[in-house]
């Protein structure tokens, strides 16, 4: 279990997919808001982060989501979360994406062509 | 199967890998199952994650994490020597509203009440703090 998160970025369909590895926790926090920060100050519009080699994510992580969608900005959450899509996460973290309400603000997919199709 | 494990750390936030590591093997090694390792993983890296963060305010320091079993239940004990943190005394957080704000807080505390049955907070004779979390019903019976 490493204490550092890869972030892979691609270009797909015009929607930047991130692939993440690792953990998403306070340490690492950061690291996922400024490569999201990078990207959407050079023109991304739209987002999906592929969580398949997520290893663990809490609240931090949770935070990181809820900070990239207002850099999307919009005149509430649903539109902000509307810019930001979720591939793959674990039980583990649909679970705390759930306790945490996000599952009512974010939508979540199993297959990157339904998610880039849902933008 | 059985003993208490202990780990004592520096309250750093790239040690919390090793924290979950250390709730992680000494759960399974208690029998507990994987679903309430994971509750348990959660709980402790948002507990050890606010002593950093609100305790110790990133200054340096260290924290202790004892697992036990007591009967069924499992025991994790956190203490530190940060300034009074009691994460108890905060009131309970109201998901929609905060979801709604900018920066919403109190994720943390919300996500530990729900991994775990019941959270305590105590000041021991020597100074610090020591915070109790106590997951009933997981350790298979002996």
């Amino acid at each position: 279990m490493s204490s550092t998160l890869e972030i892979a970025v691609a270009e797909e369909k015009g929607v930047s997919v991130l692939r993440l590895k690792g953990p998403v926790d306070a340490n690492t926090q950061k690291d996922l808001e400024e490569k999201a920060d990078e990207l959407i100050r050079g023109g991304a519009k739209n987002m999906v982060l592929d969580l398949k080699e997520v290893s663990y994510m809490g609240s931090a992580g949770l935070r990181a989501l809820h900070i990239i969608a207002g850099m999307f900005g919009g005149d509430d959450q649903s539109a902000r979360f509307a810019h930001v899509k979720l591939l793959n996460p674990s039980d583990e973290v649909r679970r705390v994406l759930k306790t945490l309400g996000f599952d009512n603000y974010i939508d979540v997919f199993d297959d990157l062509d339904e998610a880039i199709g849902a933008f | 199967m059985g003993g208490k494990h202990t780990l004592v750390t520096d309250v750093a936030l790239d040690k919390l890998a090793e924290v979950r590591r250390f709730v992680e093997s000494s759960a399974r090694s208690l029998g507990v199952n994987e679903t309430a390792v994971s509750d348990l993983v959660l709980a402790v890296d948002e507990a050890v994650t606010n002593i950093i963060v609100h305790g110790y305010k990133h200054q340096p320091g260290s924290v202790e994490v004892s697992i036990d079993a007591d009967g069924t239940a499992l025991i994790v004990r956190l203490r530190d020597k940060a300034p009074g943190f009691d994460p108890c005394s905060y009131p309970k957080l109201n998901l929609r509203s905060s979801l709604e704000k900018d920066t919403p807080g109190g994720f943390g505390l919300h996500l530990i009440n729900k991994a775990v049955d019941d959270i305590s907070y105590r000041i021991p004779h020597a100074g610090g703090n020591e915070l109790t979390l106590v997951k009933q019903n997981v350790v298979p019976s002996r």
